[in-house]
């Protein structure tokens, strides 16, 4: 059953709600045809019965006309003897034979079984009487005509009583079964009713069932997407194999919704991502106007200050003095650096300069006690990097690393491309780092002491930061030492554009 | 789940529904089927292979009515159909004249009660020439072509009628009066009449004298029965002491006149056939005895006779039946 029910259940879902609707129509439709043609039959047999009676009269009135006429002509003959009243006799035998030899004489049924049968026999032998009766005339044979003659009216009066009496019982009967007739239509009536009301309400029922069939997936759908448009995007969409209309709006809400998902899961990620990328652009900013306004801090009027530099320079020329007038170059070129490109970043060519113009200065101080070795690729010149990221780290390569050792403190400055990238390497020979040092200096929990009289004010720390921010990754600068007095090497992973 | 469940069972109750409903279409399309069906006018229609005629002189005659009802019923499970022809007729007719209708009207077979006229015997032989076989009831036209006779012997009839009177304990003398169908043959009459005195002879001692006579009774109309009878309840001039019927409506008009007129005990009757009527008669003493005869016998004879003829072209000439004494 349960089987079979799916089975049911499959083919209907399998047409469309245009067929499935047709079936509807289709099915009530028959039932009602089917109960109306079973009534109508009845009727029309009931019907049959009454006609078959009346049929079965105007037969008898039908053939007794017949035998009267030729009885009648006969007659008129035996009077008239004219060759026009022999025609009229010989066209109602003919028409009387005609008659009697498409006659159903069975003996059959509850009325006078024999009866027809017998007043065919009688007619037929009312007739060779009635032959015999003409002949005689036409023989002139008076005796022979005249016994026939009355033998046949007696056989005519038989035969017009045996058909007046066959109809008179026919009615008879045909009154006693009008009363049963009339019990069988009122039953017809009673029943047609009962069984009309059936196949309304089994009609009725199978619309009901089956537009249920149609709406129900419809309203459940309604349902859903109105908990969807609520917010609720893990409802299940109901799917099926069926081939119908609704399966095909399921199957197509369905995979609206799983779209959807999608798209706000994507739409989130590039939510985080632009959030993620404002927030460092943010903190790069704090970190530039915190550069600079160090910077400022340390600015004593810059003007003033150029202004004394280059009124030294041209001193130490008028007293003969270059290398005062070189070294007060040197100061002035390294604070107009500072003060003229305080924004944004610069290319690796300037932060080289500035580098060359502070060891110059440190070499005023230190005398040989100081290198700087530099072996640049000076195809990067053109790269752009933070500013001021190189020149702090050499300041503290001199501060911390070669100041602290006896021997000569060398600064080693390569910059080359390698595997896509532009690497700067800041090398001394000086005291080392620890690891510890190291960790600490990169993971940025180191305070130096940046205020110090040594400093321009922009610190390690800084320098890291502005790097991680500004190419967006944290091992972009490595800080390498191989212990104590081994000295140090920072390595910044600069991205070639070139490449 | 809950909802699910809901469809499930409005969807069984639908269903349930669906085929009570259609058991119901069917149930009243086979009711009205069967029903109307056998109300038809023509539900019992049986058809027959031959048709027989049965003529009877006297169609009120309770035993011939008996006589013609068993042998119908014994043709229709033969496949024939038995007509007492004249039955259906507006026109009433005389036993020749169905007799000329029968013959017209080619029946397979004629059972006739004929009543000894020369007419009735050329009727008869007609019959037997155009290849109709004929058979006689009740009284015989042994004169005729007729293939066979079934009926009473009217020696043994006598002879019974003979031994109810011998009972009844004349001494000196006894006036007998025999009433007769018209149409009863002189040959039987003799045949009676000689058994009848033969009985009485020999059961007497010899000194009651016996003096018979017949009456014919004209029994095709009821009201001259009626007369015949009364005249003799009524008139008794030759001071009959017993009366002889010879057929079923002369006995019932008989107990009813020695009721009505006070002649019972002064008038014995022995009646003919037991009828309720005249069971009744002999039960309350009115009536001194009846013979039956076996109308069953009779009527199914008829048709075995004929049906014998039909199938093998002889028949047995004369068949009895059999006769016995109620009193």
């Amino acid at each position: 059953m349960n089987r079979f029910e799916r089975r049911v259940s499959n083919f209907i879902h399998k047409m469309s709600i245009k067929k499935q609707l047709l079936l509807v129509f289709i099915l009530t439709a028959a039932i009602i045809f089917v109960a109306n043609l079973v009534i109508f039959i009845e009727i029309d047999k009931q019907m049959g019965s009454v006609d078959a009676v009346y049929d079965s009269n105007e037969q008898n009135n039908e053939l007794l006309a017949l035998v009267e006429n030729v009885q009648d002509s006969m007659t008129v003959y035996l009077q008239v003897k004219s060759t026009d009243v022999m025609e009229g006799y010989y066209r109602a035998v003919y028409d009387l034979t005609d008659v009697l030899d498409s006659m159903d004489t069975t003996i059959q049924g509850n009325v006078a079984p024999a009866a027809r049968d017998d007043i065919k026999n009688m007619i037929y032998a009312y007739l060779k009487l009635a032959d015999e009766t003409i002949q005689g005339k036409r023989g002139r044979n008076v005796e022979r005509y005249s016994v026939n003659y009355e033998e046949a009216s007696t056989m005519f009066l038989y035969i017009k009583d045996s058909i007046t009496s066959l109809n008179e019982q026919q009615f008879r009967q045909n009154t006693e079964e009008y009363s049963e007739l009339r019990i069988s239509m009122k039953v017809l009536e009673v029943t047609s009713f009962v069984a009309l009301g059936f196949a309304f309400l089994i009609g009725m029922v199978l619309v009901i069932l089956f537009t249920e069939r149609i709406t129900f997936p419809i309203t459940d759908l309604a349902e859903r997407a109105g908990r969807i448009s609520g917010g609720d995007f893990d409802v299940e969409i109901p799917t099926s194999n069926w081939t119908d209309e609704i399966s095909i709006l399921s199957k197509a809400f369905s995979g609206m919704l799983v779209s959807i998902k999608d798209y706000m899961a994507q739409e989130k990620k590039n939510i985080e991502t632009e959030r993620d990328l404002r927030e460092r652009e943010l903190t790069m900013e704090a970190e530039i106007k915190e550069a600079r306004l160090k910077y400022f801090q340390a600015q004593i009027n810059p003007h003033f200050l150029f202004n004394t530099l280059n009124a030294g320079m041209q001193l130490a020329m008028l007293e003969s003095a270059p290398r005062t007038g070189e070294f007060l170059k040197n100061v002035s070129e390294f604070f107009r650096y500072n003060i003229n490109k305080d924004n944004g970043g610069s290319t690796i060519g300037e932060e080289v300069s500035l580098v060359d113009y502070y060891v110059e200065i440190l070499k005023v101080r230190f005398g040989d006690e100081l290198e700087l070795v530099k072996d640049v690729d000076e195809s990067v010149y053109g790269l752009y990097i933070p500013k001021m990221v190189l020149q702090p780290i050499v300041e503290n390569c001199v501060n911390h690393g070669v100041r602290e050792t006896e021997r000569k403190g060398i600064i080693y400055l390569t910059i080359y491309r390698q595997n896509g990238e532009v690497l700067i390497s800041i090398a001394d020979n000086g005291v080392g780092m620890s690891k510890e040092l190291i960790d600490s200096i990169l993971s940025g929990n180191y305070v130096p002491d940046e205020n110090s009289a040594e400093s321009n004010g922009v610190g390690i720390r800084s320098v890291i930061n502005r790097l991680k921010l500004f190419y967006n990754r944290d091992d972009v600068i490595e800080i390498v030492s191989e212990g104590k007095d081994q000295g140090t090497e920072v390595i910044i992973h600069v991205q070639d554009n070139a490449g | 789940m809950e909802q699910k469940g809901i469809r499930k069972s409005k969807l069984i109750v639908g269903v349930c529904i669906v085929v009570v409903s259609l058991l119901i279409l069917a149930g009243t399309a086979l009711f009205l089927y069967f029903k109307l069906a056998h109300s038809g006018a023509d539900s019992t229609n049986v058809i027959y292979d031959k048709k027989y005629a049965f003529i009877a002189n006297d169609s009120d005659d309770a035993f011939v009515l008996d006589v013609y009802s068993v042998a119908k019923e014994y043709a229709a499970k033969k496949g024939a159909y038995l007509e007492l022809v004249g039955e259906n007729l507006n026109n009433s007719y005389s036993s020749h004249e169905l007799m000329a209708m029968a013959i017209a009207s080619k029946y397979d077979g004629i059972i006739v009660e004929p009543d000894d006229t020369a007419e009735m015997t050329n009727l008869i032989n007609k019959a037997v020439q155009e290849k109709i076989p004929v058979v006689t009831y009740m009284t015989d036209d042994s004169s005729s072509l007729r293939q066979c006779y079934i009926g009473m012997n009217f020696y043994v009839l006598g002879n019974q009628y003979g031994k109810v009177i011998g009972k009844m304990g004349y001494e000196d003398e006894c006036r007998i009066l025999v009433l007769t169908k018209e149409t009863l043959p002189d040959s039987s009459k003799n045949n009676f009449y000689t058994s009848l005195m033969g009985e009485l002879s020999s059961n007497s001692s010899g000194n009651v004298k016996y003096d018979v006579s017949f009456s014919a009774v004209d029994t095709a109309s009821s009201f001259n029965v009626e007369e015949a009878v009364r005249d003799i309840v009524l008139y008794d001039d030759a001071d009959i002491d017993v009366v002889l019927c010879m057929d079923e409506i002369t006995t019932t008009s008989m107990y009813r006149a020695l009721v009505d007129y006070n002649r019972v005990g002064s008038l014995e009757v022995v009646g003919y056939y037991n009828s309720d009527t005249i069971l009744q008669g002999v039960e309350r003493g009115v009536l001194e005895a009846t013979v039956s005869v076996d109308a069953n016998e009779m009527g199914v004879g008829c048709i075995d006779a004929l049906e014998e003829y039909l199938d093998s072209g002889y028949v047995s000439e004369y068949i009895s039946v059999s006769v016995e004494i109620i009193d």
